[in-house]
């Protein structure tokens, strides 16, 4: 009964207009910020954040959140349209989304990515509202050696990313983890692969490699191969989802929500995981795998539910525990502080009007989404129409200036472009960049977990196997492994995958 | 006529020129102060909190610019490769005098490169343990810690959690292992699921933890005790005297401010803490202290070398 008079009050607070203003705000410039690639909702909120300071705490708190979850959405409209994802979690979508656009069907790939994206929001929210307590403590049971198998097992599921051949794919996940260890060594203090370079003691940055290999490399095919045209544009008609893509995205939206609503809900790094992870078990699950990377809606429909899904329940350590699960938790974190309000397990009583406030603006945030993405669409569709020879420079310019805009930092202009020339030449020669991302993004916390465990543990390597969950999520990947390998021991996969 | 208003304009922009000594007075446009962070940590916080009061007293704005990475270094190159004239300035943290020992080939001089404005406030440290550890008190943990193996997390190496534990460890002669972490919320998580044991925490963090019975909060870490723990002893009242770290933000700039700047800035900076803007920077968690450049030299001063010290004695870094 306390969750339904919680229920009740959050309504109340959210339904007052002034909140309702704000979750508009903070669901359109995430919309917004989406869109633009490069610029993520960490910069945004970070950029905002002062302006908060003047605002009452629970507005603030409704619009910040406005402004992450709006990016999820936002976030997938360049992947599909140019194939530049501007979030780690619309790298999965570039593959076959942008595929789809290319196939005229990019009206249908983005109704299902927001259709999709809103009801693994809802579901996640009512989970959100109904047991953030227990989950939230479930979730402190990951510990190092857990979160170590998991990326393992995320990891494995990586050479099922590619379409291609598995020994092309293999090869980018090892180039994916060797320069994702670019930067200082956080146990040692040491500069690794910065070739004595300050601006890469933090590494690569994410987004400008992303950009750089799908984007920008796809841009220089195109401008390669006039005769490649980028895209198809379909008749305005053709701009809704047809009878049988819904029917085949239903399964996908359903499993990505239960997955991206797990994941999410682990502080050290699982949103991340959640699309990628999707993209793997629909394409495993697929009758016609074949499709994917081809332009396969499943594989639209799932990541995009996931991350949506992960976005959401990733507040379930702040909200309970006070505790972020990454950078955007975080500035929120850091917001409520400078609202007077100090994060942590009691803000469900001292602050419900917060809390169950937040819940709800999600609820209707989410809604007002699909109503500001759908109309959307249309005019989307028709940008891509612009002449190629006069899109491509603007697509560029925006690039750069949303790589530069996260960080004012100049360097991260010129690993997108290096990544770009990289990404060209990976694409002539036949690998796969998604594995490559992949391997980036899981291979340092693969080394964070592992040599923390091994610490914690004195050095006795059994804590993962001990560890019930971890020697669960090593089975898990033992299978992985397996199924992915035995397609490739049949070497018919490589004949019938490959073009 | 035009012409003649103009002839005017000039003759007497002219005999302002020559009435006025010197150059016209600093300052003639908006100051950038560097924050070697992203917006939303504290030193970003601090840095915005104060900037308008700042920008009121000198006349013009003070915009903040932030360039995170790189411990600090990359904002701190920035600052150091500043024109010298008083209109970019950095507000620099415990990391700046870390930084030297911990990391290789810094790409300016910490001591050389820059010129001391302001220490504006700082933010007292507390040390928390995990509530499976078995000590109610500072002496009981020191004990436990001398037959017992303790882990304690760290926000990355050469960062104040780690370096202040560090320091509490060669004065105590006690062994506890680091466990680094990407930054204190992460650290945080797993010291409250109980992974790892102890933290040096900012009492803003921990305090809500500590209030439902999630950690146990055993000593603060600044010279004195904290209006907001009256009755939690310091490190150094326990018997070890000296022992001091907190997690400092001050105003410096590039070696060359002319000194009339300088005072200025100083004075700019040292009478932005109103007592108004006290009682927010307060209630943020951070203790105002409104110092001038001669504190903020003496503090740099004395840490470099005893960060120096025991980064060598700890074998912090490979280098």
């Amino acid at each position: 009964m306390e969750i339904f008079t919680g229920i009740e009050l959050g309504f109340a607070t959210a339904l007052s207009f002034q909140n309702l203003i704000y979750c508009f705000v903070g669901a359109l410039l995430g919309t917004m910020i989406g869109v633009l690639p490069g610029l993520g909702p960490v910069a945004t909120i970070a950029l905002l954040l002062p302006l908060t300071f003047a605002l009452p705490p629970i507005p603030a708190l409704i619009m910040l959140a406005g402004i992450y979850y709006g990016a999820q959405y936002g976030g997938s409209t360049t992947a599909i349209l140019i194939n530049v994802p501007g979030e780690s979690s619309s790298v999965v979508t570039a593959l076959d989304g942008y595929q789809m656009a290319r196939r005229g069907r990019a009206g249908a790939a983005l109704a299902i990515a927001a259709l999709g994206s809103f009801f693994a929001g809802t579901v996640a929210t009512f989970l959100l509202a109904l047991f953030a307590p227990p989950l939230a403590e479930i979730a402190l049971t990951f510990g190092p050696a857990e979160y170590f198998s998991l990326m393992v097992v995320g990891l494995i599921a990586s050479v099922t990313l590619a379409s291609g051949s598995v020994l092309k794919a293999l090869a980018m996940v090892v180039l994916g983890l060797l320069l994702g260890l670019t930067g200082q060594d956080i146990y040692s203090g040491m500069p690794r692969l910065t070739f004595g370079s300050a601006s890469l003691i933090d590494g690569y940055e994410f987004v400008a490699v992303a950009m750089g290999i799908f984007g920008l490399g796809e841009i220089i095919r195109n401008l390669e191969d006039e005769s490649r045209p980028p895209m198809k544009v379909g008749t305005f008609s053709s701009l809704a989802p047809s009878r049988e893509e819904v029917r085949r995205s239903i399964k996908p939206v359903l499993r990505g929500t239960v997955l991206g609503s797990l994941l999410g809900i682990l502080p050290g790094g699982g949103a991340l995981l959640s699309s990628f992870a999707s993209y793997s078990m629909e394409k495993k699950l697929s009758k016609h795998p074949e499709e994917f990377g081809r332009g396969a809606v499943e594989g639209v429909a799932g990541p995009e539910s996931a991350n949506n899904a992960g976005a959401q329940t990733s507040f379930i350590p702040m909200l309970t525990l006070g505790i972020p699960s990454n950078p955007v938790m975080a500035l929120m974190i850091g917001a409520m502080i400078i609202q007077g309000i100090t994060p942590g397990p009691d803000i469900i009583t001292s602050q419900p009007d917060l809390f169950w406030g937040l819940i709800a603006s999600m609820w209707i945030g989410n809604f007002m989404l699909v109503l500001l993405n759908l109309p959307l669409i249309g005019m989307w569709v028709r940008l891509v129409t612009v002449p190629y020879h006069l899109l491509f420079p603007i697509i560029v310019m925006v690039c750069c200036i949303g790589v530069y805009s996260a960080e004012n930092n100049v360097a991260n202009v010129t690993t997108m472009a290096v990544f770009g020339a990289a990404g060209y030449l990976l694409a002539k020669l036949d690998f796969e960049p998604a594995p490559f991302l992949l391997g980036f993004v899981i291979g340092p916390m693969v080394e964070e977990y592992l040599r923390r465990a091994m610490l914690l543990s004195e050095g006795d390597p059994t804590v993962f196997i001990t560890r019930p969950i971890s020697a669960g999520l090593l089975m898990i990947a033992a299978i992985a492994l397996v199924v992915v390998a035995l397609p490739s021991i049949n070497s018919v996969r490589d004949v019938v995958f490959r073009e | 006529m035009k012409m003649l208003r103009l002839a005017a304009t000039l003759l007497t922009g002219a005999l302002i020129a020559g009435a006025t000594p010197a150059r016209a007075e600093f300052p003639e446009g908006p100051i950038r102060l560097i924050v070697p962070f992203a917006p939303g940590g504290t030193t970003d916080v601090v840095a915005r909190r104060i900037a308008p009061k700042v920008g009121e007293l000198l006349g013009q704005s003070v915009i903040i610019d932030n360039r995170g990475g790189g411990g600090g270094s990359i904002a701190a190159q920035a600052t150091a490769t500043a024109e010298p004239d008083g209109y970019t300035l950095m507000m620099t943290t415990t990391s700046h005098t870390a930084n030297p020992s911990v990391q290789m080939n810094l790409p300016y001089d910490t001591l050389k490169d820059f010129v001391s404005v302001a220490l504006v406030a700082d933010q007292p440290g507390v040390i928390v343990v995990h509530p499976s550890v078995p000590v109610n008190s500072f002496k009981e943990l020191m004990e436990y810690a001398k037959t017992h193996k303790l882990t304690y997390a760290t926000a990355g190496p050469g960062t104040f959690p780690h370096l202040g534990i560090e320091l509490l460890k060669s004065r105590a002669g006690v062994d506890m292992s680091a466990i680094p972490y990407k930054g204190a919320g992460p650290a945080m998580t797993d010291l409250l699921a109980g992974h790892v044991k102890l933290k040096l925490d900012a009492y803003i963090t921990a305090y809500s933890h500590v209030k439902a019975g999630k950690l146990k909060l055993l000593a603060v870490s600044s010279p004195e005790r904290i209006p907001q723990l009256p009755d939690t002893p310091t490190v150094a009242e326990l018997g070890y005297p000296g022992y001091e770290v907190s997690f400092w933000m001050g105003i410096v700039g590039p070696t060359g401010i002319p000194e009339p700047v300088r005072a200025k800035l100083e004075k700019a900076f040292t009478d932005a803490l109103t007592p108004e803007i006290r009682a927010v920077l307060e209630k943020d968690g951070v203790r105002p202290i409104g110092g001038s450049g001669k504190d903020l030299d003496a503090l740099i001063q004395r840490e470099i070398p005893q960060w120096a010290k025991l980064v060598k004695d700890a074998n912090i870094t490979a280098n």
